[in-house]
This record gives structure tokens, C-alpha cells and sequence, in this order.
């Protein structure tokens, strides 16, 4: 019988794990500086470096480019391991390039103002045509391995990557498919409440499946190398794995709670959010526990301090999220910082501290050298704790000081803090308490980095190539493991196209059960007679809106509750709450997620051209104490005529009732509209000449939001 | 009856108990057969794997 030997590719691991350092700290500083922004707008350098233009950059930056590459670099280490098989070395260099390049291009376009305008989609669709070219190129190497495998049985930890290479390719392709209008502009093909919930499908299960599915693999591959001793309960992962993949595709409308959603959707995201707690603490306390016997090292060993603490911060994440998702908790805390220190505590602590642990673990291995200071890492450790708990505790104390200010009122039954910038300036100091945290976590990154800079100096002058024989190619019947009668998931985990299928099922069965009744009640939706579709200045304006990254800050939802009608209420009556029928025009939705600044769902006609002319130049001349950024070149900035036609043209292809006039002379309409409110500034007092500027366009979608509503008092 | 009229007879509410009862059956199903001690040995076996795979390095 022939005897194969094995070489292992880790120079890709090692490709991906310097990726990992690098991009991870340019994130995480893009992530302090928009942190320091908050607290000292001055920080605001326009037009590229905004926070609205920022904040996309360091978000795409931190999950894609230092998640994906420590991701990329778990799977091609492990699965090599795992599998007894190589992957194909020109598709591995093609996935790591191609990735790198990806990153490059985002880095690049986000702060030219190139956005899709929903978050972490913010990529516009040339990359994410690369995004899916290169996935598949890493699929097929991934499954190529498969294929050719030595290794019958498939680790738990492979059922993870599976999961995620499948799922993130169906959320990635279904959450991006938008109608061209130019190189690097598009227009979702949904709109309104399908749009919401289809980005909010695919927002949360980026987070199931890019930011916990992989990390869980590689927490049941590389926990129990580094405490030398298997898994806790083999059975408990099988568990942990098929109720994650089978509850948390369902959980995604509780970021859309008391929203212009339908309220079966939202209660069904709330009951399957509740579920997934169960399924989370289970996979945390399989890994706690496979430290079992083995807790003496962790006081030796930096990477199973950073491995125990990534498992308590999953425990607590997965926890505060099912708390989160209850409606009456959510509305008090949506909108808030409360969800930022939910978002980091998972990512710094789970995120974070799981691929520190995986790298020292491995790069001793890889540099085939010693790790170059224990202490140095254990600095890093006990620094980046610090950080996370001073960031999450000072965001759970301003989103929740912000959510009971908004709703509060006095004892005559008028709202406490009518001025919505009250309600910002009372935070700044914990913004400033959040940015020292922010700054620990880097420095202990920079510890991180220059360990294993030192590490990798120290390298032997030409590397050992891991080689491993094979066990003979058997009969898969032969198989010892299998000699015995195998039950079915047995057989299933043997039968990687079976299995992937089943996974697949999993995925688009609980998909379909949410998404074909939310795209069925479409011409359902009750239509609001005097709703119409932007005009082509507006839709220009709007399309400022997103590319400057007003949604980062502003929400366009009026929730249907009686601080929030009465705070944004004109003329002393209170506002109607936003509708379904609102936004059956909006490409993309633009309902926002968090509340830095109020909500402008009703905004239109509440203060005059002249008024959002000087609060762009100089919020701060408008507003005292805003931390919005300045946007003196909107005032300079010229629109682009010759582009409303083929804007217009794009968004009638996708459904958009636009007239005749609109699709034959939509720039010469907008001319007219800029020239007729040009006018009107000037009778306000304010400067000539701002006709053609883009500051006009942005004003005029904002007079338009919620005035359509407003002349819909009648019967309907 | 056709496929059409049945999945156009159904509520978005009966959708979502439907699939909860399907979810919930499978859930049993798994943890049933993988609930007892019978597979103790073999899950054992499987649970090293990660020990065993770099030819004898850790």
C-alpha cells in the first residue's frame, strides 16, 4: 500500500496572519480617532475624514480586514490539519491577494463619499462583484481540500467554516443586489420595509456567521491545542452547532423593533433571539470546561488567558443580545450607545481576544521560533481588558443616560429635554472615558504587533517544511472509525456535499419562512396617496445624504411612542409616527441604527433653507455644543448635472413611478428646483450663487422628509 | 391542492409556527440521538482529532 507524505502550506498562514496585525491595527486606529471625533469634533477633517465617511472605514476595516484575514488564516492552518490535505497553492495566493486588494479599494472609496448606505454593505458593486469572486475562489479551495481528504470524519470545527462559507456567500450576493447608475453609484433593488429587513438579515447574520460561526471553529481547534486536552463534550458541539445555524438566521428583525416593520416579524426575531441564548452558553461553557484540569497553565500561558476571557465576553455578548432583542428592553436602549458597547464587547473581547489567543498560539509555530517576550503578551492582555471594560461600561452608561433622557418628562407633562443636543453634550465625558478605553486596547495591539515583529526576527534563515505522512489511502469502508455501523449524522459529516447541503437548507428554509411573507405583503404595503418619488434634486441630495454617511448618526424612523411624537412634532402637535408607505420609494432605506444626532424622518419644513445652510457650514453656529462635523464643502462643492438623468433612469428600471418630464428632462428640473430654493435663501439672508452647489441638492431632500405624510391628514 | 394554494392559504403567523414546530422537531431529533451514552466512545475518538493532526508536533 503506497505511503503519502504531506507538506503543509503555512505560508499562507503566515500571508494571513501578518494581514491580520497590520489591518487590524489600522482599524482599530480609524476606530479612535472617529471615537476622539465624538468627543472633539475639531477631529473632523472633511471632506474624506468625517465620521460618516470614517466610521464604514472602520467597520469594514476591523470585521473584514482584521476578522477575515485572522479567519482566513484559522481555516487554511487548521483545515490543512483537520483534513490531511493541502489546499491549491495558486487559488490560496489568488484568495489572499484578492482579499488584500479588496481591502485596498475599500480603504480607498469609503472616504471618497462611494457607498451602498447600508451599513457594513457600504462597499459599492464593482468590489462587491471582487468580494464574490474571491469568496468562491476560497470556497473551492476549502472544498477542494475536502475532497481530497485523508480524514473521514469532518471536526466539528469544519462544520463551522462550512457554515460560514455558505451562508456569508448567500448573504453577500441576496443583501447586494442593487441596479448600477454609474462606476461606483447604485441603487438597492429594494425599498423601504423589504430593504430593512433584508439588510438587517444580512447585518445580522454577518455577525452570526462572519464574527461567530468561523471564531467558534477555531475555538474548537485551537482551545483544545493550546490546553492540550480534547473538547469538553464532542456532543455538546454537535448541539451547539445545529441550533446556531438553525436559530440564528431568524433572529435579524430584532434590529427593526417598533419600526415601520410588521410586528409578526419583529416578535418573531425577538422569540428566536431569546432562543439563541441557550445554544451560546452552551458553546461557551464546552470551552470553559475543556479547560478543565488545565487551569493552572492559563495562569502561565498569556494565550489562554486572552482564549478564557474571549469565551466570557461570548458568554456576556450572547447574553446582553437575547436581552437586547426583547421589544420593551429594545426601546429603551435602540438607538443608543447601549448597542455600541454590545457591538464591541463582542467585538473586542470575543472577536479580539480569540485571534490574539489563536496567534501566539500559532506563531511560535509558524516563525518556527520561540514567542519572543510571555510578559510582553501578558502586558497585552491585562492592557486590552482594561480597555474593553472602560470602553463597554462607559457606552452601557451613555446609552442608557441617553435612552432615559429621551423619554423622560416633566411633571407637567412636557419632555424633560426638549433640546435633543441636551441629550448629546451630557455624554461627552463618557465619550472621552470610551476613547482612553479604546487607546489601551490599541496599545495593547501595538504590544501585540511588535511581539511578533521580535518573534518573527527571529527566525530560522530558512523555514522547515511540516511534513506528515499519510494514512494509507484506504477504502472508505475500511475505515476504522467507521467499521462500526455509523449512524446518520456520522455518515452525513463523511458525506461533505450531503452535509453542506443540509447546512444550506438549514440556512435558506429559515430565510424563506422570513422573507417570502415580508416580500408577499408588498402590494400590501397601505399606500399613502401623497407619497411620491423624490425629485431629481432630491434624489441627488439624497444621494449626498448616504455619501456622506448621514445614517451613521441620524435615524429616519419615528417609533410609535409618545416622546418621540412629541420631540419630533412641528408647531406643537405631535408627529405621526413613521408608516410602511413612507418609504416605498427609498433605495436604499435609510432608517439608521444609532442616534448621535435626532432622528429627520420629519425634518422637512421644520426650519428654514438659510437655518441647514449654516448648521452645514458650522453646526456649531446653529447648534452650540454639536459634535457634527463641518460641511463647508458642500458649500463649494458643484453638482454634477450630468448625472440626475442616469440616476433617475436607474431608480425608474427598479420601480420608481417617475413621470415622462422626469425621465426625459430630470437634470433641467432639478435646475429649476435648485434655482427656485437658491432664491429663497437669498430672501432668508443668506449668500448668492448657491444654485448649483451641492449643499443646495442636500437641502432639498431634507425639506422633502415627512412632507409627503404631512399632507396626507385626510381619510386615506 | 396545489403548492400555490397552500403556501397562499397560510398567514405570515401560521409561517412562523410552522417553522418553529419543524426547527423545534429537529432540534429534539439531534439532541435525542446525540443526548445518550451510547456514542460516548466514539465522541471521544472524534474529539481528539485535533491532538493528532501535525504528525506528532503540538
Amino acid at each position: 500500500m503506497q505511503q503519502d507524505k504531506l507538506r503543509y502550506d503555512d505560508a499562507i498562514t503566515r500571508k494571513f496572519v501578518t494581514a491580520t496585525i497590520v489591518w487590524g491595527a489600522v482599524g482599530m486606529l480609524v476606530g479612535l480617532w472617529i471615537a476622539l471625533q465624538l468627543a472633539l469634533p475639531a477631529l473632523n477633517i472633511g471632506p474624506y475624514f468625517t465620521f460618516g465617511r470614517l466610521r464604514p472605514l472602520h467597520t469594514n476595516a476591523v470585521i473584514f480586514a482584521f476578522a477575515g484575514n485572522a479567519i482566513f488564516a484559522a481555516v487554511y492552518y487548521s483545515s490543512q490539519r483537520l483534513l490531511k490535505a493541502r489546499p491549491i497553492d495558486w487559488l490560496s495566493k489568488f484568495h489572499f491577494w484578492g482579499w488584500q486588494l479588496i481591502i485596498v479599494a475599500a480603504a480607498i472609496t469609503l472616504p471618497l463619499g462611494y457607498t451602498q448606505g447600508k451599513e457594513y454593505a457600504e462597499l459599492e458593486w464593482p468590489i462587491d462583484i471582487a468580494i464574490a469572486v474571491v469568496w468562491v475562489g476560497f470556497a473551492v479551495n476549502f472544498f477542494a481540500m475536502v475532497r481530497k481528504r485523508r480524514e473521514k470524519h469532518l471536526y466539528v470545527a469544519l462544520w463551522f467554516y462550512i457554515a460560514t462559507i455558505v451562508t456569508v456567500a448567500i448573504l453577500h450576493i441576496f443583501n447586494n443586489l442593487v441596479i448600477p447608475a454609474g462606476a461606483f453609484k447604485s441603487y438597492s433593488i429594494y425599498a423601504g420595509v423589504q430593504d430593512a429587513f433584508m439588510q438587517w438579515w444580512y447585518g445580522h447574520n454577518a455577525v452570526a456567521f462572519f464574527l461567530t460561526t468561523p471564531f467558534l471553529g477555531m475555538m474548537y481547534y485551537f482551545l483544545p491545542k493550546a490546553a492540550e486536552r480534547p473538547v469538553f463534550s464532542y456532543r455538546l458541539s454537535i448541539l451547539h452547532f445545529w441550533s446556531l445555524v438553525f436559530i440564528y438566521i431568524w433572529a435579524g428583525p430584532h434590529h427593526l423593533h417598533y419600526t415601520a416593520l410588521p410586528q409578526w416579524a419583529s416578535t418573531l426575531g425577538m422569540i428566536f433571539s431569546v432562543m439563541l441564548w441557550m445554544p451560546s452558553w452552551g458553546g461557551m461553557i464546552n470551552g470553559l470546561l475543556t479547560l478543565r484540569g488545565a487551569w493552572s497553565k492559563v495562569a502561565e500561558e498569556p494565550m489562554l488567558k486572552f482564549f478564557v476571557v474571549a469565551l466570557t465576553f461570548y458568554g456576556m455578548s450572547t447574553f446582553e443580545g437575547p436581552m437586547l432583542s426583547i421589544k420593551s428592553v429594545n426601546a429603551l436602549s435602540h438607538y443608543t450607545d447601549w448597542n455600541i458597547a454590545h457591538v464591541h464587547g463582542g467585538a473586542l473581547g470575543w472577536v479580539g481576544f480569540m485571534t490574539f489567543g489563536m496567534i501566539y498560539w500559532l506563531v511560535p509555530r509558524l516563525f518556527q521560533t520561540k514567542l519572543y517576550s510571555k510578559k510582553l503578551a501578558t502586558a497585552h492582555f491585562w492592557t486590552a481588558t482594561i480597555g474593553i471594560v472602560l470602553y463597554v461600561i462607559s457606552m452601557w452608561a451613555a446609552g442608557i443616560t441617553q435612552g432615559l433622557m429621551w423619554r423622560a418628562f416633566d411633571s407637567t407633562g412636557r419632555l424633560q429635554y426638549p433640546d435633543f443636543l441636551e441629550t448629546v453634550t451630557r455624554l461627552v465625558p463618557m465619550y472621552w472615558v470610551r476613547a482612553l478605553g479604546g487607546a489601551l486596547y490599541i496599545a495593547g495591539m501595538l504590544m501585540f504587533a511588535y511581539n511578533v515583529y521580535r518573534t518573527w526576527k527571529s527566525r530560522p534563515a530558512t523555514y522547515e517544511e511540516i511534513e506528515v505522512e499519510l494514512p494509507p489511502k484506504p477504502e472508505p469502508a475500511k475505515l476504522e472509525r467507521h467499521a462500526q455501523a455509523p449512524h446518520w449524522h456520522r455518515k452525513w459529516e463523511g458525506l461533505p456535499a450531503v452535509f453542506t447541503t443540509l447546512v444550506i437548507l438549514a440556512v435558506v428554509v429559515a430565510s424563506a419562512f422570513e422573507i417570502i411573507p415580508a416580500f408577499a405583503i408588498g402590494d400590501d404595503i397601505p399606500k399613502i396617496k401623497t407619497v411620491k418619488p423624490y425629485t431629481p434634486l432630491e434624489l441627488y441630495g439624497r444621494d449626498i445624504y448616504l455619501s456622506e454617511g448621514c445614517y451613521n448618526c441620524h435615524s429616519q424612523m419615528v417609533r410609535p411612542f409618545i416622546d418621540e411624537t412629541v420631540r419630533y412634532g412641528q408647531g406643537g402637535k405631535p408627529a405621526e409616527y413613521s408608516k410602511p408607505g413612507e418609504f416605498i420609494y427609498d433605495h436604499p432605506h435609510q432608517w439608521g441604527s444609532k442616534r448621535t444626532g435626532p432622528d429627520l424622518a420629519r425634518e422637512g419644513g421644520r426650519r428654514d433653507e438659510l437655518w441647514h445652510l449654516r448648521h452645514f457650514e458650522n453646526p456649531r453656529t446653529t447648534s452650540p455644543g454639536s459634535v457634527m462635523p463641518e460641511y463647508d464643502h458642500l458649500l463649494e462643492d458643484t453638482i454634477d448635472w450630468s448625472v440626475i438623468q442616469q440616476r433617475v433612469d436607474a431608480m425608474s428600471m427598479i420601480g420608481v413611478p417617475y413621470d415622462a418630464t422626469a425621465l426625459a428632462n430630470a437634470a433641467s428640473l432639478a435646475h429649476g428646483q435648485a434655482d427656485a430654493l437658491a432664491t429663497k435663501l437669498v430672501a432668508q439672508g443668506g449668500p448668492k450663487g448657491m444654485q448649483d452647489k451641492d449643499v443646495i441638492a442636500l437641502i432639498a431632500y431634507l425639506q422633502r422628509l415627512g412632507a409627503d405624510i404631512a399632507l396626507d391628514r385626510g381619510p386615506r | 391542492m396545489t403548492m400555490t394554494d397552500l403556501v397562499s392559504a397560510l398567514s405570515p403567523t401560521q409561517y412562523t409556527e410552522l417553522a418553529l414546530a419543524l426547527f423545534m422537531a429537529v432540534f429534539v431529533a439531534v439532541a435525542i440521538r446525540h443526548g445518550g451514552k451510547r456514542r460516548a466512545a466514539e465522541h471521544a475518538a472524534c474529539a481528539q482529532l485535533p491532538l493528532e493532526d501535525d504528525g506528532g508536533r503540538s
